[in-house]
């Protein structure tokens, strides 16, 4: 019997089943825009959702920020580490809350789908940091989500993407040019879907539509190019979401742009990555 | 140098402690850095009672202490991660980038 193969509408249509983000976020969309906002006003806005505020000082007291029990309150949160950090951690704990639940497979290890992508999380952040080209806070939230569309496809075709996992490791071939070839697109275009839905900013869906080609990501390209730098130099240093991974090619453009062209800066992050897995360890522990 | 067996041999490796398994008289193996990259310890120091403590305030989860281990299980060790490099990058060389960041990833892998 021929294996019927979904189009990236009818598995789109699977993101109707995803709960919506919550409305804090985009009150806090909204009242960032105006200029004339307090911090005050700001935490008022997240406290509204007690849920979204627990996980949030959780996690910034977690040993991953290293404010141990010393933040109390998100009004102290927003002072300490700067509002967009918090609005991240709002926006990235509401994330990873929707997909809380998902149970996992043989070959689609959802543990080790989050411990990768909070290590390339905070490695993302690291890259923007040391290369000045992106927020790092945005990297950190990007680096984060990158492969939400795996997710979402694990969610929606179990079997597929399974049969996709294992051509992949079987033939040698990029998961993402298995993808194309059997389904007719990339996960990723699945996670830019989610992002459009969940009204995430448009430098944000489009890194992470972009990241296996960053320099086509237009605007968004220095965000791209440090999530798609992110994503392999954690999976070269052993922090893969899969069991066994084909290494991704490096975009040449991507990589000079975070300067791991040059020998002794590629080894002084090659030499931080450990501890940012220990800390992705620690992330997914505490959300 | 902390012990980590009665018998050693003078070979630098590095292994994950907890913060809070850590004892002074340890060396830090990697430099210390918080999450916004800034240094806590430097490579190469020996932990005292005061910065431990510091790095538990901080709410570091783990460091990497440099031990003492034998040449065989060093050798052991470095082969082994040699050989997953090596598995995962195949017979590379498709990209300069790729051949790079493979001589690189081998580079560290070897040096402990």
């Amino acid at each position: 019997m021929p294996v019927e193969i979904p189009t990236l509408e009818a598995i789109s249509g699977h993101v109707k089943s995803i709960p919506t983000l919550p409305g804090v976020l985009i009150e806090l969309s909204r009242r960032m825009s105006d200029p004339k906002t307090s911090s005050d006003e700001l935490a008022q806005v997240i406290q509204q959702d007690q849920a979204i505020s627990s996980k949030v000082l959780k996690l910034v007291n977690s040993p991953f920020y290293g404010y141990s029990g010393k933040i109390h309150t998100i009004n102290q949160g927003i002072v300490i580490l700067g509002f967009n950090a918090i609005k991240n951690l709002v926006l990235s704990t509401s994330v990873m809350e929707a997909f809380k639940g998902t149970e996992s497979g043989e070959h689609f290890r959802m543990e080790q789908l989050w411990i990768h992508s909070a290590a390339v999380a905070g490695v993302s952040r690291l890259l923007a940091e040391r290369s000045g080209c992106a927020d790092p806070d945005e990297a950190f939230v990007a680096g984060l989500l990158h492969d939400i569309g795996k997710v979402l496809l694990w969610i929606s075709e179990p079997k597929l993407l399974t049969a996709c996992i294992q051509a992949s490791e079987g033939h040698g071939i990029q998961l993402e040019e298995v993808e194309t070839r059997v389904l007719g697109f990339e996960d990723c275009e699945l996670a830019a879907v989610l992002a459009e839905r969940w009204k995430f900013p448009s430098a944000l869906r489009d890194s992470l539509r972009w990241r296996p080609q960053p320099e086509r990501a237009g605007a968004a390209a220095p965000l791209a190019s440090a999530i798609h730098c992110a994503n392999i130099l954690c999976i070269a240093m052993g922090a893969s979401s899969l069991s066994r991974t084909v290494m991704p090619r490096p975009a040449t453009k991507a990589w000079q742009s975070m300067g791991l062209h040059h020998d002794d800066h590629l080894r002084q992050i090659l030499l931080e990555i450990p501890l940012r897995i220990e800390g992705a360890r620690a992330f997914v522990n505490s959300a | 140098m902390y012990k980590s067996r009665e018998k050693m041999w003078y070979h630098p490796g590095a292994m994950m402690y907890s913060t809070k398994s850590l004892r002074p008289g340890m060396a830090v193996r990697d430099t210390i850095r918080d999450a916004k990259g800034q240094v806590l310890v430097p490579a190469g120091v020996l932990l005292g009672d005061g910065q431990i403590a510091q790095l538990l305030q901080r709410g570091i989860p783990a460091v990497s202490i440099a031990v003492e281990e034998s040449e065989e299980a060093r050798d052991a060790r470095v082969v082994a991660r040699r050989t997953e490099i090596l598995e995962l990058f195949g017979e590379t060389g498709e990209t300069p980038e790729l051949e790079q960041l493979r001589r690189m990833v081998l580079e560290t892998s070897d040096a402990g």
